[in-house]
């Protein structure tokens, strides 16, 4: 072979590698050291056994065969020469041969030798295969019967110049031996590529092994990775620094997370010493449960005092009720010192308030009254203004998220502040508690401290952008809420790209700083701009000395100008002409002078283009900073693997300071926070991989797993996860970056809610309906069956049968089950039809045509339900309170349609909103409300956060919805500080049906939620046992049909109240929670199938 | 706590012991080479493998991991001593970590799941072993590492200047034995207690006022 071609080949700048296959026999060492020149590095020749060693250190033999001993070495070599094949198939041979390129790094050389022999008869072939991964193939004759081939690898790209027909001809001619063949082809150089990751491994399996290398290795491994020291010495506790002083309340559930260790305190009611300790741990157990075995994975706290004096061991078990009571009400006063040591607070209100110690601009932002009219003073001031509670919430938000700039430097009880504060916070409060008004105090304070270090003001401009991303029904509420509360700041409402490019090069100018609030379905995605406008011939017109394209209007013609797209040169026409149909940043927005018809049009085609990614781009073209952001409603970005949530993480990853907010922050599962602590914090990020929600989950969430049987393969089945948290969760994360506001700690004197199971039980008729369904699904789910782990077979829809039946079997969907619909032949209500459907007609015998079943419904029929809602609304509207009717199945059930026409029937004012747009929806429900509408259908998902409905006080679950989220958002619609009315909810309930239980669930976790989220430590024990029973709606259903599981619903609104009392002694005794004798809230009497016993309050 | 400026390298360090080699049996005229070399490793008296770190070429292994170590016993020839040692490896107790991003090979480290202070060993049942590390420059063990998860199985209040005076009580009662360690560690108990036995062994320091 004429090894000249190696001068053809020009080395990588920083180095790659050569590797040599059963080639070292007939290379010389000049030629070795000249392959090591041209990869500008090592040559690895790989030898079946070893010869005789270079003398150049860079030539380094290896023992083995290929390709086994460079398994896994793939892309790493700048430079391959490969020796012929020997005797095995053709097209084993030329996969094997062509393997050899796999080593190859993108763009690299190969040398190949080929037996001409192999190559004669099947030319094609190895040109197809050949060209699919080379690209500058020649060929030559090495005068030992074998042809070389040599090529550069081709990178992802297609093989663009795949011409096999012609490659076979070019084959065929340099097989005929032709001596001239390289002369003729043109001289060429090919730049080798660098190696791709220069500190990546080579394998080379028959390496032996060096001793001394090893050991050297093990004792230079990194002892410190993360999974092996956190194993080893257990897991690290991150710093926490709550916003405020923690309340009494989550005492119980930090001393049982075990984070303070063990304490030596005296008893303060026998002065004895004793050594006090809390300890929460993962177990693992199993259990036999209806007949399945299953494995839990909880947790388990305890808290234990041991007594010095006596020797005696106390132990308290936060599971059961009361325990922690007991336990605190003899220790609380002496823990709280020391929970004062190991969570210094960020602001403390009663011994540093934010007179005292903020700066004056940040003071007089929390301190200012409100503007505009129609605000009602909610506070103590003679203006209205922030109340007391919201303005130190405001002041632990501003010095949580500024840390020392916040706070004047004199000020000695903050030395711990971190000197530029937190990137994240949170703001969790009740619905109604104030967030917006605090939030948008947040925003002002952070924009005027930024405004104080830069300089900026109303004549030099320079401020920064502020990003408030909202539900789309809440947008015109929070954008009158930024004008009433603050006079600093201007507002743009965007919805599109353009709008956005608009508002920001706005911002860029504006005088005063800018707002621009995004509805939060907006984030996930946008419509792209694509330009409708055409050149017209000639193409160009001249214009003082320019070339300007020639742009007309797509409609009228008319000439329209874009000053960007014009050029002096007579070269640079076609680029101007190109940029001036592709430029749809300058043109963007414009209609045409003339006929006033856009010149740009909205595109879905292509990649869509998300708002959260141009506003990146926008920001960094533009130098513009990202200065706040406010994520209203944080909880509705948790869901994994959603577009919106994973915009929301860019959002909060671009802006300087990020403030969430929510009602509902804990969604009851340890997965749920750990979405949104994961895009929301970046020291969250930084312990957490994104694929960690199975371990954190783990660590800090409850699961359950079901031994699967009747299989080929026993075994256990994929781990579900249950509701419930760890207190471990509380101390180590909730609490470091969450600020709670409580409605009584806003000052609010809200009025009573109650809330009413109202049960239905259905007629004798309907009751045979939901038999026949009952038995039909449990049937299906017999005969296909569903294993051990549940995964149902039935379809969804099948189950969720189960769900609207009892509201809806009048529907055309369940006309076999609904006593709506009449036998055409006999006239009877279907249950007591004996006719099977379909039914051939008697008289024409045996050619009888079938007679369709066309379900006939009965207008003139109403379930019990639905007069259960007639009754309830006129009940409600004889006393002049206007209904807000919740309905989940809309759409496809169309639920909304059927309920607004039986009201209608009924004689009864209704509106059903679900045509209404979002931004809307909060004006048109109280204006309806006011000027006389009974009840108003909505559902609950539309109009489930941030809308202030408190035109409505009556409240009427129509179904329950399976996301307590959704229900407690809704319920809170009409609750609000400037209600009023005492506020009635009500949960319509049919007797005997899958509701109960929905119903039954749906309670318990509301609580557990309530608990949580409230920070109680006694509800903490129903967090922590929430194992028993949960399930995803779908198991609910299949164990309710297979089983027959009646819920005594009963006993669990009995349970909740009693806890509730048990447990919330402070609260009730403050009378929060609808016992107010001043406002006194008479029950409606006379329901059908109300039980005293079970009216009864929630919250 | 002093403990927690611990780092891993403070307990094991690792050198050359040996060989590992797969014991003769009948069906085999000889041991076999397994091609892995012993950095370090911990045996219980019932040659039970508590700790052990290996190296060698991937292949190999990956292979004694996979098959050879799970099926047969295995033992380790010293090149100073002519007695192999014979041991077992019991993965169910074991956590590996594995480092791979070595030019020519792999290593291996087996810890047991009682050496380690993670909470999420759940499974220890209520006769666990714990494992109880020293330094490798020292003779008294890490007794923050013990006690700490020794108090997370019994629940049982601890202060810590009782640590040294309740582990003294631990050796002198029998409950803690020392391991024998070969290469890279140098010192491992071995602590056998049950709940009870614990609770009462700490209680009779309490009454008798030893603890206070």
């Amino acid at each position: 072979m004429n090894y000249n071609i190696i001068r053809s080949l020009e080395a990588p700048r920083t180095g790659g590698r050569a590797l040599i296959t059963n080639w070292a026999n007939r290379m010389t060492d000049p030629v070795l050291t000249n392959i090591a020149s041209a990869v500008n590095g090592n040559v690895f020749v790989l030898q079946s056994k070893l010869g005789r060693q270079s003398q150049d250190e860079r030539v380094i033999a290896i023992e083995g065969v290929f390709p086994a001993d460079v398994e896994g070495s793939h892309n790493q070599f700048s430079l391959v020469f490969s020796s012929k094949p020997n005797n095995e198939k053709l097209t084993a041979l030329t996969e094997r041969y062509l393997a050899v390129t796999r080593y190859l790094a993108p763009g690299g050389f190969l040398v190949m030798d080929i037996d001409k022999s192999v190559i004669k008869s099947h030319a094609t072939i190895w040109a197809g295969r050949i060209y699919q991964v080379l690209k500058n193939v020649r060929v030559t004759d090495s005068g030992y019967g074998t042809l070389t081939l040599t090529g550069v690898k081709r990178g992802n790209n297609v093989a663009d110049d795949l011409q096999v027909q012609n490659v076979s001809a070019f084959l065929n001619y340099a097989k005929d031996n032709d001596p001239d063949f390289p002369s003729f082809v043109q001289p060429f150089r090919v730049a080798l590529p660098n190696t791709p990751h220069a500190e990546n491994r080579i394998y080379f399996r028959s390496k032996s092994i060096d001793l001394e290398a090893l050991e050297n290795k093990a004792a230079g491994l990194p002892w410190d990775m993360r999974r092996i020291s956190q194993e080893v010495f257990g897991w690290k506790r991150p710093p926490v620094f709550p916003a405020m002083a923690l309340r009494a309340k989550l005492y119980g559930a930090l001393m049982a997370s075990g984070v303070l260790g063990s304490l030596r305190l005296t008893s303060p009611v026998t002065g004895h010493t004793c050594i006090v300790r809390g300890d929460s741990r993962r177990v693992e157990r199993e259990r036999n449960h209806q007949e399945e075995k299953q494995q839990i994975g909880s947790f388990e706290s305890l808290i234990n005092v041991l007594d010095l004096e006596t020797g005696e061991l106390t132990t308290y078990d936060p599971q059961r009720a009361g325990q922690v009571r007991i336990f605190l009400e003899e220790w609380a006063e002496s823990l709280a010192d020391r929970l004062q040591e190991a969570f210094p607070v960020a602001y403390d209100p009663i011994n540093a308030p934010y007179s005292q110690v903020l700066k004056p601009l940040l003071r007089n932002v929390i301190d200012k009254s409100f503007f505009g009219r129609g605000v009602r003073n909610l506070s103590s001031g003679v203006r209205p203004s922030l109340t007391t509670t919201q303005k130190h919430v405001c002041t632990a938000l501003l010095i949580k998220s500024l840390g020392k700039r916040a706070v004047l430097p004199e000020a000695p009880q903050y030395d711990d502040l971190p000197a530029k504060g937190n990137h994240a916070v949170v703001l969790s409060g009740d619905p109604g508690s104030g967030k917006t008004f605090t939030s948008i105090r947040w925003l002002e304070g952070l924009v005027r401290e930024y405004a104080d270090r830069h300089n900026c003001s109303i004549h030099t401009g320079g401020w920064p952008l502020s990003v408030v991303i909202t539900p789309p029904a809440n947008v015109p509420g929070f954008e009158k809420s930024i004008q009433t509360a603050s006079t600093f700041f201007a507002t743009r409402v965007v919805y599109r790209v353009n709008d956005l490019y608009q508002a920001m090069k706005e911002a860029k100018t504006a005088m005063t700083p800018m707002v621009i609030l995004i509805p939060r379905t907006r984030m996930r995605q946008s419509q792209g701009i694509k330009a409708v406008y055409r050149l017209d011939e000639p193409p160009f017109e001249e214009d003082h000395g320019y070339f300007v394209p020639n742009i007309v209007c797509p409609t009228c013609g008319a000439s329209v100008s874009c000053p960007s797209c014009r050029t002096k040169t007579q070269e640079n026409i076609q680029q101007a002409a190109e940029e001036a149909l592709t430029d749809t940043v300058s043109l963007r927005g414009k209609n045409c002078e003339l006929c006033g018809s856009p010149l740009w049009e909205e595109t879905r085609n292509g990649e869509l283009y998300s708002l959260a990614k141009a506003l990146k781009v926008y920001a960094r073209k533009m130098d513009l900073d990202l200065l706040g952001l406010i994520l209203d409603e944080v909880h509705e970005d948790g869901a994994p693997d959603s577009k919106q949530g994973q915009a929301m993480g860019w959002m909060a990853d671009s802006f300087a300071k990020v403030l969430g907010m929510s009602g509902t922050f804990y969604g009851g599962m340890a997965s749920s926070n750990f979405q949104i602590f994961f895009r929301l914090f970046k020291w969250f990020r930084s312990n957490w991989a994104i694929d960690e929600v199975s371990n954190f989950v783990t660590r800090y969430g409850n699961w359950r797993r079901t031994w699967r049987t009747g299989r080929a393969k026993e075994g256990w089945g994929a781990r579900v996860e249950l509701p419930g948290v760890s207190p471990e969760l509380i101390s180590n994360y909730l609490i470091n970056d969450i600020v709670y506001m409580s409605l009584q700690e806003a000052g609010f004197d809200l009025v009573p809610r109650t809330d009413y199971p109202v049960f239905v039980s259905p007629t004798a008729e309907e009751q045979i309906a939901i038999n026949r369904l009952m038995d039909d699904i449990k049937a299906k789910v017999e005969t296909e069956g569903f294993a051990h782990e549940k995964k149902v077979r039935v379809s969804g829809s099948e189950l969720a049968k189960l769900h609207v039946l009892p509201s809806g079997f009048h529907l055309h969907t369940f006309s076999a089950y609904s006593n709506a619909f009449r036998c055409s032949l006999c006239g009877q209500p279907k249950p007591l039809c004996e006719h099977q459907w379909p039914v051939e007609d008697p008289e024409e015998g045996d050619e009888a045509l079938v007679i369709e079943a066309d379900p006939l419904l009965d207008p003139e029929y109403f379930s019990a339900k639905e007069l259960a809602l007639v009754d309830l609304v006129r009940k409600e509207s004889r006393e002049g309170r206007p209904c807000l009717v919740y309905v989940y199945h809309t759409g496809k059930y169309a639920l909304n349609t059927r309920l607004g026409d039986v009201l209608q029937q009924h004689g009864i004012r209704t509106l059903d909103v679900a045509h209404v747009r979002p931004d809307k929806l909060e004006r048109t429900i109280n204006n309806a409300a006011d000027t006389g509408a009974d009840a108003i259908l909505v559902n609950p998902v539309r109009a489930g956060t941030g809308l202030n409905l408190i035109a409505t006080p009556t409240v009427i679950f129509y179904q329950t919805v399976w996301s307590v989220l959704t229900m407690m958002q809704g319920a809170a619609r009409s609750h609000r500080p400037t209600q009023t009315t005492p506020v009635r909810v009500y949960y319509l309930v049919t007797r005997g049906t899958v509701e109960e239980v929905i119903l039954g669930r749906v309670i318990e976790r509301m609580a557990a939620i309530f608990l949580a989220s409230g920070g109680d430590n006694e509800g903490m024990a129903a967090v922590f046992d929430a194992v028993g029973h949960q399930e995803t709606l779908t198991e609910l259903l299949v164990s309710y049909v297979s089983r027959n599981v009646h819920y005594d619903l009963a006993s669990v609104f009995e349970e909740l109240n009693s806890a509730q009392r048990d447990l919330l002694p402070e609260r009730l005794a403050n009378g929060g929670a609808g016992e107010r004798p001043s406002q006194e809230d008479v029950p409606p009497e006379n329901f059908p199938d109300i039980r005293g016993a079970e009216q009864l309050t929630i919250f | 706590m002093k403990d927690k400026e611990l780092r891993i390298d403070h307990f094991i360090r690792p050198k050359r012991v040996g060989k590992i080699q797969r014991v003769q049996d009948r069906f085999s005229p000889g041991p076999q080479e397994t091609g892995v070399e012993c950095l370090g490793m911990v045996l219980t008296d019932s040659t039970r493998l508590v700790a052990g770190i290996f190296g060698g070429r991937s292949t190999n292994l990956n292979e004694f991991l996979a098959t050879t170590a799970r099926w047969s016993p295995c033992q380790l020839v010293q090149p100073d001593n002519d007695t192999p040692v014979p041991f077992s490896i019991s993965f169910e107790d074991l956590e590996t970590y594995e480092w791979e991003d070595l030019d020519f090979g792999k290593l291996v480290l087996l810890l047991h799941k009682g050496a380690l202070a993670s909470q999420q060993i759940t499974q220890l049942g209520d006769l666990p072993n714990f494992f109880c590390w020293s330094k490798a420059d020292e003779d008294q063990p890490a007794l923050g590492l013990l006690f700490e998860k020794l108090q997370k199985i019994v629940a049982l209040p601890l202060d810590p200047q009782w640590y040294p005076r309740i582990w003294d009580e631990l050796l002198a009662e029998g409950y803690a034995t020392t391991c024998t360690c070969y290469g890279g560690f140098s010192n491992l108990w071995e602590v056998i207690i049950t709940k009870d036995e614990w609770q009462e062994l700490v209680l009779s320091l309490v009454r008798r006022k030893v603890l206070g």
